[in-house]
């Protein structure tokens, strides 16, 4: 035990860490040693103040902020991992059956895919069937709205001249309809002002 | 591969950070959520002013996790974030020389008669009053003791008695020598003593 009174580098030690090989005469000097004890006892409350400061909270929308200026760019194998992991359920019995769900789906489509491929002539011919009707009505129904805005006129240059018709019709009629509500707005105009 | 909350609370830092360093954007916020509070704190305690505070330790954060490839396993994700922490703050403090800053013109400074030969103080000319926000939550004794230290005091003292770092680490994390730093925390308690004398009577 040291006869001589405790430094300030003494009490330091003993207050960040007792334990230490060279405390224990130092922790025994100041129990007996009245001015040295105080010293320490004083030492020690504020370490203990200065342990009870709390954490402060900052606002709820930090984290956002912060996210909001972070770059977070996943893998793709990432990305697909997560996607497939957010869709799948947590409860076990649930992921069983949606699983069970999922095989399932997977068997029919797959045993489509493979009927269709082996009949693949058959289905061209029914999609060419489709496709021809299809555009026969579609024919039908562009004379028949041609004919019913612009006449019988417009329906046979539209047969006459085809899509260059139309290519040139589009515009024009485009243009003389913005030209029309420019007039009709410019002549508003006109008789508001003469009435005011 | 963790995908729960749960999980990724359970796991090192180190875990934490590899997950975000694949994109994981749940590990990102999972650092937030560890380290929002002690970093809010210190820069808070460094600065005294909450929306300022918020704003740099905002910043603090971003540097890092914006630089999460750079990170070194061997250092604590911890102390980097505090080191940034702290430069953001000193940073702030010196450009608005809102406060009393000494300034350690040698980084080599170990004693403590060396620090004061290398020591620039400016002073702000004004009293430190908190306003009423911070009366209310740096209201205790000891809160208004530590807004009394110079900053760099304070920033050891907290990492020291906070979060419980050691010299080392606080040496390390600050990019201070261990010697300023002992020296610092000495006298960080030195003056915290005289400020809560009267609470011991």
């Amino acid at each position: 035990m040291p006869d001589t009174h405790l430094e300030p580098a003494d009490i330091e030690l003993l207050i960040d860490d007792e334990q230490s090989p060279g405390a224990a005469p130092l922790a025994a000097h100041a129990a007996q040693c009245d001015p040295c004890r105080a010293a320490l006892d004083e030492a020690r409350f504020v370490a203990e103040m200065l342990s009870t400061a709390p954490h402060l909270k900052p606002t709820r929308e930090f984290t956002e902020r912060v996210m909001g200026s972070v770059e977070v760019s996943s893998p793709w194998h990432v990305a697909l991992t997560d996607s497939v992991l957010a869709v799948v359920p947590e409860r076990g019995t649930t992921r069983t059956g949606m699983l069970v769900a999922a095989l399932f789906a997977g068997l029919l489509t797959t045993a489509g895919v493979v009927w269709l491929a082996l009949r693949a002539d058959q289905a061209a011919m029914v999609a060419g069937m489709v496709a021809e009707r299809g555009r026969t009505v579609g024919i039908r129904i562009g004379n028949d709205v041609a004919g019913a805005l612009f006449g019988p006129t417009a329906v046979d240059l539209l047969r006459e001249h085809g899509f260059t018709a139309v290519a040139l019709a589009i515009p024009a009629f485009l243009l003389t309809a913005a030209a029309a509500l420019m007039g009709f707005r410019a002549l508003g105009v006109a008789a508001r002002t003469r009435r005011g | 591969m963790p995908t729960t909350r749960i999980e990724l609370e359970n796991l090192p830092d180190a875990d934490v950070v590899a997950l975000a360093q694949q994109g994981r954007e749940d590990a990102f916020r999972e650092i937030i959520r560890r380290y929002e509070r002690p970093v809010f704190s210190l820069v808070y305690r460094m600065v005294r002013d909450r929306e300022v505070a918020e704003d740099l330790a905002q910043d603090a954060f971003i540097r890092v996790l914006n630089n999460l490839d750079k990170y070194r396993s061997e250092f604590k994700l911890s102390s980097w974030l505090f080191k940034i922490a702290n430069n953001v703050a000193i940073d702030h403090l010196r450009k608005r020389q809102l406060d009393t800053i000494s300034i350690h013109g040698s980084p080599n400074a170990a004693t403590a008669s060396e620090i004061e030969a290398t020591t620039i103080d400016i002073d702000s000319g004004e009293e430190n009053a908190l306003d009423e926000m911070e009366a209310k939550e740096l209201g205790s004794a000891i809160e208004r003791a530590i807004a009394q230290l110079r900053p760099e005091y304070r920033a050891c003292i907290m990492l020291r008695h906070v979060e419980g770092r050691s010299y080392e680490e606080i040496a390390t994390t600050l990019d201070l020598p261990l010697g300023t730093v002992k020296t610092y925390i000495h006298r960080a308690r030195h003056e915290l003593r005289e400020a809560l004398e009267h609470l011991r009577e």
